[in-house]
């Protein structure tokens, strides 16, 4: 069903003596251009001729050019746009109307009102018409409105432009802070040589985390997210597209209380009855006091723009330290993109490379890997050509990791002997900023447990890998090493990660 | 330093040399206020003009 949009009787807000002034300051003084230009996109400006008239000053300005009446005249003709702009004496007159450039951004800053407005009423009209629309996905309808509101957030909120001098201060306050955890500048992830490796997960970075199934991938999330949410305040968001809130909260439960896995509690397989459940519940009191900071959303299907609108939201409420996402592939792209799996699947991870950026938070996305890996000889190592239906997963991501475990696939041993038994393989195939290599961690999957080896906990079942602890970093090579695998070897002791 | 392209200062030049008295004496008034290369060129023309006019009213010309 087609809703027409509503027409309004009301004429759109507009501030049509302040636009002539803010052209006309532009054309008589220099500074006003770059002032103007830096606040006001051109749709800023309700007639047509000044907009074509701005598009010639920015045009202009970009090419370095002096901006006056004659070059602004030149620049229209050339275009073929003069009539259209008002002609000649439309243009000299501009600056008739203006006093004195003093008042220039009060009068910038009304026009950027009117624009708000006359943008808020097409978004919200549109909205109406397609809210009337039952052949569209209502959630869809509401995001596509929040990303509108987000973006006219973004015009009102820019930022000046910014000298080296506005940042020395800030970046010795930091450099002071990271002396104190040194190594440790980004989102703590609980395992000693993934910090050293990344310096922890870095705000604005995409963090791709590729496996099979069965290796750990949720795992791998949920131990990272109890680090950051729990362990370091971090408000954490979790969009997970596969398993149901309800079952990663029992997950984690199983993660915080000793004696208990999590098929223990899936199946209600408790000693004790209901005294032990309380105590269970006593132990696991953690996740629900601290437990406001880890929000976890499990809508199935969700699109790119829904995220972001999501996570947009959830940021204004309380500033977002790690978002993740459980797992690319089943996220739906932008709408231009359906249909062609690949380009959604970029769309998708260009979306939260951009959610990264926007909200200056590390994303930590899951992917996963393509059948070839089984179908492989040897070991069934995953490789960069793994990642299913890629597309630009590669480019867009700051850092890639593959998960593996021998134990799965019947493999003993690492190639250095060492037993894979209780270990999760973490081979870090991208690194923008940083080394790439392989790191073992210990784990307790039926717990979801991922800890250092020789640090394992407690209730752990001792993996013979952890028993006869040797520094574990077994192959490191720098960034530029980037897609070769690397061998099998033990790092001496005081290896760089 | 501002500056014109070479083409752009062709174009330019042209139409203050084509304006006619009134759109010249706007266009002078205008630089003046407003300053830059154009009005390095628009002072030219202007000196350009006077000689010119110097010349139509000079005794051998009458």
């Amino acid at each position: 069903m087609n809703v027409p949009i509503p027409k309004s009787t009301h004429l759109p807000p507009q501030a049509l003596q302040f636009e002539r002034a803010v052209l006309g300051a532009m054309l008589l003084e220099k500074p006003s251009v770059g002032q103007v230009l830096s606040q006001l996109p051109e749709l800023a400006f309700y007639k047509a001729e000044h907009q074509l008239i701005y598009a010639a000053i920015q045009a202009l300005a970009t090419e370095s050019q002096a901006v006056d009446q004659l070059t602004v005249v030149q620049y229209l003709k050339g275009k073929g746009t003069l009539e259209r702009a008002g002609g000649m004496a439309y243009v000299a007159g501009l600056t008739m109307h203006v006093n004195s450039a003093a008042n220039l951004d009060t009068h910038s800053r009304i026009i950027l009102q009117q624009y708000m407005r006359r943008v808020m009423i097409e978004a919200t009209t549109k909205a109406q018409a397609k809210a009337y629309d039952e052949g569209l996905d209502p959630l869809e309808v509401l995001a596509e409105l929040q990303m509108q509101f987000t973006s006219l957030h973004q015009v009102i909120d820019q930022r000046p432009a910014q000298t080296v001098a506005d940042h020395f201060d800030a970046v010795f306050a930091k450099l002071e802070a990271d002396v104190l955890k040194p190594g440790l500048t980004g989102v703590p992830t609980g395992l000693t040589q993934l910090n050293d490796a990344t310096g922890g997960w870095q705000p604005g970075d995409l963090v791709v985390i590729a496996a099979r199934p069965a290796m750990g991938k949720t795992a791998v999330m949920l131990a990272q997210a109890r680090e950051a949410s729990l362990d370091h305040d971090k408000h954490t968001a979790i969009f997970s597209l596969e398993m149901p809130a309800a079952q990663l909260v029992q997950r984690l439960v199983s993660s915080e209380v000793e004696g208990y896995s999590n098929s223990d509690l899936r199946r209600g397989n408790i000693e004790g009855g209901a005294p032990e459940v309380a105590s269970i519940r006593e132990k696991a009191k953690r996740l629900k006091t601290l437990g406001h900071r880890l929000h976890i959303d499990d809508t199935p299907g969700l699109s790119i723009q829904q995220v972001r609108a999501k996570c947009a939201r959830l940021h204004a409420e309380h500033p977002l330290g790690l978002v993740m996402v459980d797992y690319i592939q089943l996220m739906k792209g932008d709408q231009k993109s359906r249909g062609n799996r690949e380009q959604e699947i970029s769309s998708i991870s260009r979306g939260l490379k951009e959610l990264a950026k926007e909200l200056m938070v590390p994303v930590v996305a899951l992917s996963q890997l393509s059948r070839d890996v089984e179908k492989r000889g040897g070991q069934k190592r995953p490789q960069l050509s793994d990642l299913r239906e890629s597309g630009a997963i590669e480019q867009d991501a700051d850092i890639i990791m593959f998960l593996w475990r021998g134990e799965y696939y019947k493999i003993e041993e690492y190639e250095d002997g060492s037993p894979t038994e209780g270990t999760l393989l973490m081979d870090i195939a991208k690194n923008r900023n940083g080394s790439v290599g392989e790191i073992i961690v210990g784990c307790e999957l039926k717990r979801g447990l991922l800890y250092d080896l020789g640090d394992a906990p407690a209730s752990a079942e001792l993996p013979p890998a952890a028993a006869e602890f040797q520094p574990r970093v077994i192959a490191v090579s720098t960034a530029g090493d980037f897609g070769q695998p690397a061998p099998f070897q033990k790092a001496p002791p005081d290896a760089p990660f | 330093m501002e500056a014109y392209s070479r083409q752009m200062a062709v174009a330019v030049r042209r139409a203050i040399r084509e304006a006619d008295s009134a759109r010249f004496a706007h266009l002078l008034a205008y630089y003046r206020q407003r300053g830059g290369p154009g009005l390095a060129l628009i002072e030219a023309e202007q000196l350009l003009r006077q000689q010119r006019q110097h010349l139509n009213h000079s005794p051998q010309a009458a």
